[in-house]
């Protein structure tokens, strides 16, 4: 096993939006850690492929779900409790993203982002956290922000006002599940190389990726990058830290 | 199917639909820039239903190529 900093040894992990990009890493991050992870997606397939790159293969189970199923995932949940114990942790990390001017901007692409990049997240945390799913002595829960959640870009209103709530969000999460000592934490990424960015606008010529590199003085980031930070805040090490927005940006905001 | 292109484009780049004409430049326009063709794009696709991939947008230069595709659908 490819030993990590910080240990989830034989803890249950949810991980969404793990087939791909940052959801797949922190994945297979977790179970490097020594979790037991349940992956859940939308593509059967792909999840496979991102089973298939995990330690311990035969620990991990995957349920291929949308998450704005709301009924299905408080289903989902029942079955993974029942079969596999309880929750310690879950990461938030599905989530879509688009470059669009305000003026094309629809209230229908409005709620579209809403239901998906929030209103999924939050509705699986509720169920996942009640008291007879969750661990009984605390966890952690994470949710993927983005650095769009605090700075403004051209184009990125309906992904930033998701990512934003996300951030405002988590604050009050973590006052209220505190007494049970359930931690709730935001990690906001900077442009990180994964099919998000890749088929984002500004990777469409040479001239506009420099310009995004440019903005992050340590460069791009790796999927790796965000889950390193994601594995931490999972982690025993992280227990006095909660309703708190960790940046994982390589210096974008520090400009 | 000229009418409602023109008056999407006018939409979409913020401008008035009387002073488009279908031989002019699209991209000469003064509203025109990288973050209006992003709307531009996505009106194609919301008005009428075509996703364009940018090497296929590149080949566009005119409003008349414009209702040419949009006619073509």
């Amino acid at each position: 096993m490819t030993k990590t900093a910080f240990s989830l040894n034989g803890k249950l992990i949810m991980v969404t939006g793990a087939s791909s990009g940052i959801g797949r890493q922190c994945a297979v991050t977790c179970s490097r850690a020594g979790a037991r992870v349940v992956l859940l997606g939308r593509d059967q397939a792909r999840l496979k492929d991102t089973l298939n790159k995990m330690e311990d293969q035969d620990k991990h189970v995957i349920y291929s779900v949308d998450l704005i199923q709301y009924d299905r995932v408080a289903e989902i949940i029942k079955d993974l409790v029942a079969h596999k114990g309880r929750i310690y942790g879950l990461i938030n990390c599905a989530g879509i993203s688009t470059t669009l001017p305000l003026n094309a901007i629809s209230p229908q692409k409005m709620e579209e982002f809403f239901r998906t990049n929030v209103i999924g997240a939050i509705n699986l945390t509720k169920h996942a956290v009640k008291s007879a799913h969750f661990s009984e002595t605390g966890g952690s829960v994470v949710f993927i922000s983005s650095v769009m959640g605090v700075a403004g870009e051209n184009g990125k209103t309906l992904y930033s006002m998701t990512k934003g709530a996300l951030i405002a969000a988590v604050r009050s999460m973590a006052v209220e599940l505190a007494p049970r000592k359930v931690r709730v934490n935001t990690v906001s990424p900077g442009v990180v190389e994964s099919p998000m960015s890749r088929s984002a606008v500004y990777s469409k010529d040479e001239e506009s990726l420099n310009r995004i590199r440019s903005l992050h003085p340590l460069g791009l980031g790796k999927p790796e990058d965000v889950a390193n930070a994601c594995l931490f805040l999972l982690s025993d090490e992280a227990r006095w830290i909660t309703g708190t927005n960790l940046v994982v940006d390589g210096g974008y905001l520090a400009r | 199917m000229e009418e409602k292109l023109v008056n999407a484009l006018a939409e979409a780049l913020e401008m008035d639909a009387s002073i488009i004409k279908p031989e002019e430049t699209f991209r000469d326009y003064e509203n025109y820039s990288s973050l209006t063709e992003l709307s531009m794009l996505a009106m194609l696709d919301s008005e009428f239903g075509i996703e364009l991939e940018m090497k296929d947008y590149n080949k566009l230069k005119t409003v008349a190529d414009l209702i040419a595709l949009v006619s073509s659908r």
